[in-house]
């Protein structure tokens, strides 16, 4: 009997840390262990006994790469609470910051996280080497998107300007009209970053996932709306914990969440898009068509597409917005607090991000649970890597390695999400 | 100072937007700047980088928190040491000192100056914080394209804990006020010589 062992102590370019752990065993992988290994419960713990106006300022701290979605989830959910609605503008303008983490988050995993893997570059610093125009590009686009957050944040790294009941402050007209100029330029860099992803050389592997996502009557999901699947799922937000369990996995921190009865699941930009094309505008569809996409992905490799034109999608609808941008009469609603529980998903650029909240009647939280992106999709993930080392078990353990890291990057893992340090061992007995 | 009181400041005493737009240029209607320039001229941009969570991995961010109070005329930021962020923030400037934890096997507390104009930053040593794909990359980034401001400092502050809501250990503390002196120092005779100059 033969075991190998493969150790990889950092997973390289995968937002915040941890560990990936695989034993092979006669030539058979035996085991897949994506291990997490920080408390995963401290913002839950953290947000107890702390106002709810507190609640997104508070998760916005959770993530550097994706704390808008953090501050959407939360006010969605706390305005739940309350009976809040807000009208059209104020709504639309959420949509706008939403779409500059989107513009951050994919324009920097399309270009300095993910496209290094295609163009065989072990980093973004090797690759600008020999790319310098692409990584400038690259850098301008996540520079619009900070600018974006910036302006409707109140600052690029966790943002302060969301509040329950809308923003603390919207910008004049006149500050928004050089960010329209910015996205102008952005728009067609983003058009050339779809075909120039669709270009790439692209590895063959394909899941039989169950995609989830929001679907929303009319607009590419990003705040609201029905939690739908590939399998005939589709229930409303509030019946999230009717229908996913969290489970505690002995060798990680983080816990596994899956589909009661069904087990592993996908979100993300892969199905996002596969149970939304038809939400997307023609013209994005069309060069989805000419990038090499269906309307249906299974291949995970090809998520560097998907997030290329989803980073389209954002700019193109922050554009349509801010184009017709007057600021509202009144930068927020009234809320007044009072007893109730709230639940929220929104879309991640990582995938969808649940919340609920309990609070009393003046307001103060009670309990808070949060379900991350990625602890949503461990299980897939090591899935996936599981099917890609049995393809590969005749690669050298360094290379079997990075070609595990690469299968890891696809699904774009904010281990910061679910918790932070990762190390990666693989083993072959 | 423990963890859970440095987390529970996150969204207390935050500069809210809510007054009028405070870059003058925004103003103006002219194009939106997200990142300050240095106000004073020949001053170099001084960007103290952490996670304000994550116990002694704030330490960077602690110096510019007081440097801001010390140094007049601006040019000191904060930044969570992601290296796009990090590239765009001194792709503009000639001078830069950065200020992080590091993580290198030595005593916690222990600071040491890199002047990396020249050579590469030890990615090891700066990859043990909760930033991975960080400073080290964002240096290296700059030199490939090109845009390495010509005169770069970095002062690493060995950590001891960065677990998430665990407090400063004393030493790092201690460190946070030398590196706040030193790079003050650094600063001021930067300027000087820069008035002296033709």
């Amino acid at each position: 009997m033969k075991t190998r062992t493969i150790k990889v102590d950092q997973l390289a370019r995968v937002e915040g840390e941890g560990a990936l752990h695989v034993r092979i065993r006669n030539e058979r992988v035996e085991e897949v262990q994506l291990r997490i290994f920080e408390p995963p419960r401290f913002f839950e713990a953290l947000l107890r006994g702390r106002r709810f106006s507190e609640a997104p300022d508070i998760t916005a701290r959770i993530c550097g790469i994706c704390p808008v979605a953090y501050q959407m989830s939360a006010v969605h959910a706390m305005e739940r609470i309350l009976g809040v609605e807000l009208d059209a503008p104020l709504r639309d303008l959420r949509r706008v910051l939403y779409c500059g983490e989107w513009i951050e988050s994919h324009g920097l995993h399309v270009y300095m996280l993910h496209a290094p893997d295609f163009l065989g570059y072990e980093s973004a610093i090797h690759m600008a080497a020999d790319h310098g125009e692409t990584v400038r590009m690259a850098l301008a686009l996540k520079k619009v998107g900070n600018e974006v957050v910036a302006l409707f944040g109140g600052r690029e790294i966790h943002p302060i300007n969301v509040c329950v009941g809308g923003f603390y402050r919207l910008p004049s007209r006149a500050e928004v009209a050089p960010l329209v100029e910015r996205l102008r330029w952005a728009r067609q860099a983003a058009r050339d970053t779809v075909l120039w992803a669709g270009s790439l050389p692209m590895p063959e592997l394909h899941g039989d996932y169950e995609y989830v996502a929001l679907r929303h009557p009319h607009e590419y999901p990003m705040n609201e709306g029905r939690i739908v699947s590939s399998r005939g799922l589709d229930i409303a937000a509030d019946e999230f914990e009717e229908y996913f369990e969290e489970i505690h996995i002995p060798h990680s921190n983080a816990l596994h969440c899956a589909l009661k009865g069904r087990g592993a699941y996908l979100v993300g930009p892969l199905a996002r898009y596969s149970l939304n094309f038809d939400r997307l505008s023609p013209e994005i569809q069309s060069l989805a068509h000419q990038a090499g996409l269906g309307p249906v992905v299974t291949n995970p490799f090809q998520s560097i597409v998907v997030r290329a034109v989803e980073l389209l999608h954002a700019v193109e609808e922050a554009l349509r917005i801010l184009e017709a941008y007057t600021p509202p009469a009144v930068p927020r609603v009234p809320v007044t607090p009072r007893a109730g529980v709230g639940r929220a998903c929104t879309e991640a650029p990582r995938g969808m991000l649940f919340h609920r909240y309990q609070i009393d009647d003046e307001g103060t939280i009670e309990t808070a649970r949060i379900v991350p992106p990625t602890s949503q999709n461990q299980r897939t993930i090591e899935n996936d890597v599981a099917a890609f080392v049995t393809q590969h078990l005749s690669l050298p353990d360094a290379e079997l390695q990075w070609h595990c890291e690469q299968a890891i990057r696809n699904y774009d893992p904010c281990i910061s999400c679910a918790t932070h340090f990762l190390t990666l061992t693989v083993e072959r007995r | 100072m423990s963890g859970n009181s440095r987390s529970g400041d996150a969204g207390r005493g935050e500069d809210r937007p809510s007054g009028p737009p405070k870059d003058p240029r925004a103003a103006a209607g002219g194009p939106p700047s997200p990142h300050p320039s240095p106000a004073t001229p020949h001053a170099p941009r001084v960007i103290g980088v952490g996670n304000r969570l994550r116990g002694d991995d704030a330490a960077g961010l602690l110096v510019a928190d007081l440097l801001k109070g010390k140094l007049a005329g601006g040019g000191v930021v904060t930044s969570d040491g992601d290296a796009a962020d990090l590239v765009i923030l001194w792709e503009e400037v000639d001078s830069v000192i950065v200020i992080d934890a590091m993580v290198s096997g030595r005593m916690p507390g222990t600071v040491v100056r890199h002047d990396v104009a020249a050579d590469p930053l030890p990615v090891d040593a700066f990859a043990g914080s909760s930033h991975h794909f960080g400073l080290a990359e964002a240096l290296e980034i700059s030199r490939a394209l090109g845009t390495l401001p010509s005169r770069f400092v970095v002062y690493g502050i060995e950590v001891e804990a960065t677990s998430l809501g665990t407090p400063l250990s004393p030493q790092v503390v201690d460190a946070v006020h030398c590196v706040v002196d030193a790079v003050a120092a650094e600063v001021e005779g930067i300027r000087a010589a820069a008035s002296r100059a033709p």
